[in-house]
């Protein structure tokens, strides 16, 4: 069984982060692709996300959002309390133009990754959050 | 720790009976796998449920660490020679499409 006060924390974060993102690594250095193919589709879309870092609790994480949502492997976006999926599905509604319709935002031009330097302002990015 | 291609491909197929199953190793090491299922059963699911199915048909090996990642792309069967249907025509190809002529899918992962 899942330690309760972590998945009300879970619960808590998913609830409060209208974007959350849940990782290997950090936005700044994922340590995982499919990991990093989120972000980048995020930063893409400009849109401010909270990202937890699942590497320091990997089992007892991927226990409690096995509870909450069904899904044990990570990343794992969620989005207004929902999880939406994880790196495949991201990707898939990121190429339709799905995702940035979830979210809110205009669908980038043409590039899927990193949108060159044309002078906007780099995506706003909560720090990361941290689970103890 | 790697994992049969088959034995993947039997862990989906029993799961999903009469789905269609491609299993490939996307690394040659054979922990990163890619899985596209082609299956009657994802009518009418959301896509994230769709991927919940595959997932759960493998999870026991994803746990033990022989699949360390697994790529899934689901796709909507039509039900084989039954009464026909809406599914039939409503094949939901979900991505490796131009964006401009995904099908309509918008309900499906509110």
């Amino acid at each position: 069984m899942t330690d309760t006060t972590l998945r009300e924390k879970l619960e808590e974060l998913i609830r409060d982060n209208p974007v959350l993102l849940f990782m290997k690594g950090t936005p700044e250095a994922p340590s995982c692709g499919f990991s990093m193919r989120v972000v980048g589709m995020l930063d893409a879309l400009g849109v401010e996300y909270g990202a937890i870092d699942v590497l320091p609790a990997l089992d007892p994480l991927r226990e409690a959002t096995g509870e909450i949502s069904d899904w044990r492997t990570f990343p794992q976006l969620y989005v207004n309390g929902e999880l939406v999926g994880g790196a495949d599905i991201v990707e898939e509604m990121f190429e339709s133009g799905e995702l940035a319709e979830l979210l809110g935002v205009e669908q980038p031009a043409a590039e899927a990754e990193a949108p060159s330097g044309n002078g906007a302002p780099p995506p706003g990015q909560t720090p990361p959050l941290q689970i103890e | 720790m790697a994992v049969e291609l088959d034995e993947v491909r039997e862990l989906i197929l029993t799961a999903l009976p009469g789905a269609e199953v491609e299993v490939a190793d996307e690394t040659g090491a054979g922990d990163h796998l890619r899985a596209v299922v082609r299956a009657p059963q994802f009518a009418d699911l959301s896509r994230i449920e769709q991927h919940r199915l595959v997932r759960q048909a493998v999870q026991e090996r994803m746990d033990d660490g022989s699949i360390h990642a697994l790529s899934v792309k689901t796709i909507v069967a039509a039900p084989g020679g039954a009464s026909g249907g809406r599914a039939s025509d409503s094949e939901a190809v979900t991505s490796e499409m131009d964006p401009e002529t995904l099908p309509d899918q918008e309900d499906e992962s509110r």
